[in-house]
């Protein structure tokens, strides 16, 4: 899976998580923080997100993303 | 005598139960005197069990918010919380309900607390995330290391309410309800708040616990007509059947009712707590009769002042017997006296709370309900209430719950005078 389908996949599950942003035009250098995600609703997409790709990797791993295309990139180099 | 005069005071009632969502469905259900139960079906080891159950009906919190009374601000936080378990939602909506109900607009956030009655609340909640994450543990929901705790729901209503004094969940088995209303009576009478949100959400159970209860003898077995199962104080009586149902008291201090002009519908005015030193969950007259004495005497009135007695009724043969000899030897068989439990249930760790409910909506709208199936009383001397009564003046009720472990609450309620 490249960067892109698993940023499209984050971008999913962050609406599912974060229904207001049902109609955001996301970017890659959205975070998910400034977008009103708090830290359950971070750890909630990302777990989703890594369950749907079918890869485990420790959260904290992925805690230096800045942003959602950070965290595409990091995701896509354990897969 | 104890403190006579200390009183808190009922402003705010919200209620959701198998008779459907909100207060005036519960008013209905009341009246009506029928009770509504249906059955729950489960697979283990390839072998069907069914259970008999109360349902809450599945419903859509923000919908069901909407046509409260509550502020923009207060909605808004809603619309922003998620991750609620099942729990939850009947919880926050019950506690929205009472706070819409009560109509408090700004109070002191250091002067109000919460109060949330039960402990093993989810346990069917639990199960769930067994099953759907038992082969995937990796992925496990990180929310569930909030969701799990009871007292998620304390730091949500007070997010929500913008609570700031003190919040905790108060457990007590089936006289939790009636035990978390005691606590918030006392820290109303302490002078340290002015407002105290009781609420009783409803208990999440699995299959697992109405097998439990059904080995113990305690929750009736389904048979043909399941409407006709649960029959307290009546000679077929043969165990109680799990309702599920949530409900929420807004306590106020005399003082800040007065500031702010509010109408009530009743006030705790004496309760009695007492342990029997017994694990077990048989009942004990003793503890029972020195429960109803102690409330009586703490609110200051005589036996011959109370109207009305909501049992603790649950249908359990030893249960009910030892209740009606309680009643009997208080010398309170006189009162009129019926089991809510007939029409909506038990809810075990709401039970409590949910009758207190019912006893103020009574004392309010003069009326007492009847107690469904009770055909042959199983003691004569008692004034069973069996059809429904139209009744001018209920002044005083009393509201019975007892739990395993051998706790006996009672709480006298007084009506708004």
């Amino acid at each position: 899976m490249d960067v892109n389908q698993i940023l499209e996949i984050i971008i999913d599950h962050t609406k599912q998580v974060v229904p207001d942003l049902e109609d955001h035009n996301f970017s890659a250098s959205d975070s998910l923080k400034s977008l009103g995600a708090n830290s359950i609703d971070r750890s909630e997409i990302v777990m989703l997100t890594l369950e749907s790709i079918g890869v485990s990797i420790p959260l904290i791993q992925l805690a230096k993303a800045e942003n959602i295309g950070e965290l595409a990139r990091l995701i896509a180099q354990y897969q | 005598m104890l403190n006579s005069a200390k009183k808190s005071f009922a402003t705010g009632i919200g209620v959701v139960t198998s008779a459907g969502i909100g207060k005036e469905n519960f008013v209905n259900a009341l009246q009506k005197g029928k009770p509504c139960f249906s059955t729950f079906e489960v697979n283990h080891g390839g072998k069907s069990y069914v259970y008999p159950i109360a349902k809450l009906e599945p419903f859509n919190l923000s919908e069901a918010i909407s046509t409260l009374n509550l502020n923009e601000n207060i909605l808004e936080k809603v619309k922003r919380t998620r991750n609620l378990t099942w729990m939850q939602q009947y919880g926050l909506f019950s506690a929205l309900e009472a706070w819409s109900d009560a109509g408090i607009s700004e109070p002191n956030p250091d002067r109000t607390a919460v109060v949330v009655s039960g402990s093993n609340l989810q346990n069917n909640y639990f199960h769930e995330i067994y099953e759907r994450y038992n082969t995937k543990f990796d992925f496990l929901k990180p929310v569930y290391g909030l969701n799990f705790l009871d007292s998620d729901l304390v730091g949500v209503i007070s997010e929500i309410l913008d609570i700031r004094g003190e919040g905790y969940t108060l457990g007590a088995a089936s006289a939790s309800g009636n035990m978390a209303l005691i606590q918030a009576h006392r820290l109303i009478c302490s002078g340290e708040y002015d407002v105290v949100l009781v609420v009783a959400p409803p208990m999440n159970l699995s299959a697992f616990e109405m097998q439990a209860f059904t080995s113990l003898g305690a929750m009736a077995i389904v048979t043909e007509n399941v409407n006709k199962l649960c029959c307290p104080f009546d000679e077929t009586h043969a165990g109680f059947v799990y309702g599920q149902m949530g409900g929420c008291i807004v306590l106020e201090s005399k003082e800040y009712l007065s500031f702010r002009s509010k109408k009530h519908y009743g006030s705790i005015t004496g309760y009695g707590v007492v342990l029997d030193a017994n694990r077990n969950p048989n009942p004990s007259l003793e503890g029972e009769i020195k429960a109803m004495r102690k409330a009586i005497e703490m609110a200051g009135i005589s036996p011959n002042d109370l109207d009305y007695i909501n049992t603790h009724g649950t249908a359990s043969v030893i249960g009910d017997k030892t209740e009606a000899n309680a009643i009997i030897e208080t010398g309170l068989n006189n009162k009129f006296v019926n089991s809510t439990k007939s029409l909506i249930g038990h809810g075990i760790s709401s039970a409590g709370l949910v009758e207190a409910i019912a006893c103020l909506i009574q004392m309010n709208r003069h009326f007492i309900h009847p107690t469904a199936n009770l055909i042959n009383p199983i003691a004569d001397s008692i004034n069973w209430v069996q059809n429904l009564i139209s009744l001018k003046e209920i002044s005083y009720s009393l509201n019975n719950s007892f739990g395993f472990g051998g706790i006996n609450t009672s709480i006298v309620l007084e009506k708004n005078t």
